[in-house]
């Protein structure tokens, strides 16, 4: 469905990304795991249509995603959720209207008493109380902002979400049941998931296969039991190592997580020079 | 929302009293005898040469309101003020309100196709040269938004009146003579102010385009035109709404450069003659008009602002 072949993109003469390519299948869920910096968010804007790829190709179907022009022609079946939801609302905006938007762009208009039946359905999706559609932006938590992020994003329907760091901005409690209710989405017919994110906890929670990058480069690859139960790249256990457990990881993740970092912690252990 | 208005409301009369203080002092902290002054002028505008009679400075004292106490003349002149009359014109000896009331009706229709020949000008120029920032399309938009503020209005003036009227003959030179006598004072005066009006849109809208929020609405796949007249331009036309009620202060007080160039019946003119001619009374009462037209024009701004941008209303039950 997705596909993105030997994507390069350059920022100032340093490569940011260099030769990516992956592809993602229809329900599928993919993450995208690595340090700062390390170029997943431009791989993101390059799907989006943000950036102009440098080299390489992004294929939605039969539309190619290199530029804006080709993002608009994939039109709603790709959508995405950044990573601070506050300021990707528009802020003058009721969550009616911001929730009515994407509906009236792809779908036309409807009449009023449909459209709010439409809405509340899109908000109890993302467990939103119905009373929020009067509401603007500044008047909601960062977690409900999110969700109607993730509402908004879902309200055309679209075959494929980017998730840029969608749980970042997020305390740890809400995070858990943001996770919670995508999975939810997610076994209920929803689209196929990219989710980007630096945090392996969430990686294993909620997504099938997993991409490890580091400096623009993919350096491992595959399914998620495999890569975070035996990392071969010596970046991957690195970026377990510095994982942390979250309060939502189950006794048996947590143990997962301790059995995959542990060679690694040995080998740090050795390395540390005795006083 | 009420508190606020409320409280502006209040700000505004207090801004409104100390106006009045001001322009009640002006006309007593002038260099020597008003009255003497406005007698020479009008018997002698010339040399001043004119021997007055003490009963006649004496009689034009007590018409101006000069004699007794200050506070006292103060506050008979405020009476008389929120009597709403504005004194007796020493020129034309006619009610200053009522000829105020004859010239606003052209100021305001001057005003209103300037205001119209603005926005036709400032819109495209400022969206084009935001959407193509730095392109040659931008740099086209600038220079004529730079030629439109850099033309002093008698110079344009007179320009169009030789191009339009003198040579092309398409349009009447100067005063009311129908309908098309409004193109070219509305031209000279529009053109002017769209140049300001044009950068700060352009600046403006800039900065809407990159809020993350727009970011966002061009992730989503929207097309140029939506993202544009849907969700930037709105709140890129907040900031030229406030500078535009502004331009409007001062075109309702009557463009003074250009009624002159085109002999329009508008209050600018009216000023510039009572001026010359040193009626005190008339000056007194257009800058009082003045004035208040500018506070009750801040305060409806100041409503509206925060009727269009949500978050000031918060920040308003906040600490309001």
């Amino acid at each position: 469905m997705l596909s993105v072949e030997s994507l390069t993109k350059r920022y100032q003469g340093q490569d940011a990304v260099c030769g990516v390519s992956f592809s993602v299948a229809p329900g599928e869920i993919v993450g995208l795991v690595g340090a700062s910096g390390s170029g997943k968010s431009t791989i993101a804007r390059c799907i989006l249509g943000l950036e102009r790829p440098d080299a390489g190709l992004i294929r939605y179907g039969d539309a190619v995603l290199t530029d804006r022009a080709g993002r608009r022609a994939a039109g709603r079946a790709i959508q995405a959720v950044f990573q601070d939801p506050r300021s990707s609302l528009n802020p003058r905006w009721t969550v009616r209207r911001i929730l009515s938007e994407p509906l009236e762009t792809w779908f036309g208009r409807e009449p009023s008493a449909a459209r709010t039946v439409r809405l509340h359905a899109l908000l109890l999706q993302v467990t939103l109380s119905a009373d929020l559609l009067a509401r603007y932006p500044h008047e909601l938590s960062t977690g409900q902002c999110q969700r109607l992020c993730v509402a908004r994003a879902l309200a055309c329907g679209p075959a494929l979400l980017v998730l840029d760091e969608p749980l970042s901005a997020l305390d740890v409690s809400v995070q858990a049941r943001m996770l919670a209710m995508l999975r939810d989405l997610h076994a209920a017919g929803g689209p196929s998931f990219l989710l980007i994110t630096h945090d392996f906890a969430v990686v294993r929670e909620i997504c099938q296969r997993v991409l490890v990058l580091n400096a623009g480069r993919i350096v491992e690859a595959g399914p998620v039991a495999r890569v975070l139960d035996k990392p071969s790249h010596p970046v991957t256990r690195s970026l377990l190592l510095d994982a942390l457990p979250l309060p939502f990881q189950t006794a048996a993740a947590l143990d997962r997580w301790v059995d995959c970092t542990k060679p690694t912690l040995d080998v740090a252990i050795q390395r540390t020079p005795s006083s | 929302m009420l508190t606020y208005a409320v409280k502006r409301a209040a700000a505004a009369l207090v801004a409104l009293l100390g106006t009045t203080v001001v322009v009640f002092l002006l006309l007593r902290i002038i260099p020597g005898d008003p009255a003497t002054a406005v007698l020479l002028t009008m018997l002698d505008p010339g040399a001043g040469s004119v021997e007055l009679s003490m009963a006649d400075i004496e009689a034009l004292q007590a018409e101006l309101g000069l004699t007794g106490p200050l506070p006292v003349q103060y506050l008979e002149w405020m009476g008389e003020i929120l009597r709403g009359n504005l004194g007796t014109s020493l020129r034309s000896r006619q009610p200053i309100m009522g000829e105020l009331a004859t010239r606003i009706p052209g100021t305001l229709t001057l005003a209103a196709a300037s205001l119209g020949v603005m926005l036709a000008i400032a819109i495209p120029c400022g969206v084009l040269g935001a959407l193509y920032a730095g392109r040659p399309t931008d740099h086209l938009s600038r220079a004529i938004s730079l030629l439109g503020e850099s033309l002093p209005n008698f110079f344009l003036g007179v320009l169009l009146v030789y191009l339009f009227a003198l040579w092309l003959r398409w349009l009447p030179s100067m005063g009311w003579q129908g309908p098309d006598s409004i193109v070219l004072p509305a031209l000279t005066l529009g053109t002017g102010i769209a140049a300001t009006t044009a950068r700060l849109l352009r600046s403006s809208l800039l900065d809407t385009l990159s809020q993350p929020f727009m970011l966002m609405a061009e992730a989503k796949g929207l097309s140029r035109g939506r993202l544009l007249f849907r969700h930037a331009l709105r709140p890129a036309l907040i900031p030229v709404m406030t500078a535009s009620s502004l331009v409007l202060g001062g075109l309702l007080g009557g463009a003074v450069v250009v009624e002159t160039v085109f002999a329009w019946p508008g209050v600018g003119r009216y000023m510039i003659e009572a001026i010359a001619g040193r009626d005190y009374p008339v000056i007194q009462g257009f800058t009082l008009f003045m004035a208040t037209l500018f506070i009750v024009l801040n305060f409806i701004v100041d409503i509206l602002y925060r009727l269009i941008d949500p978050r000031i209303r918060v920040e308003v039950r906040r600490h309001g």
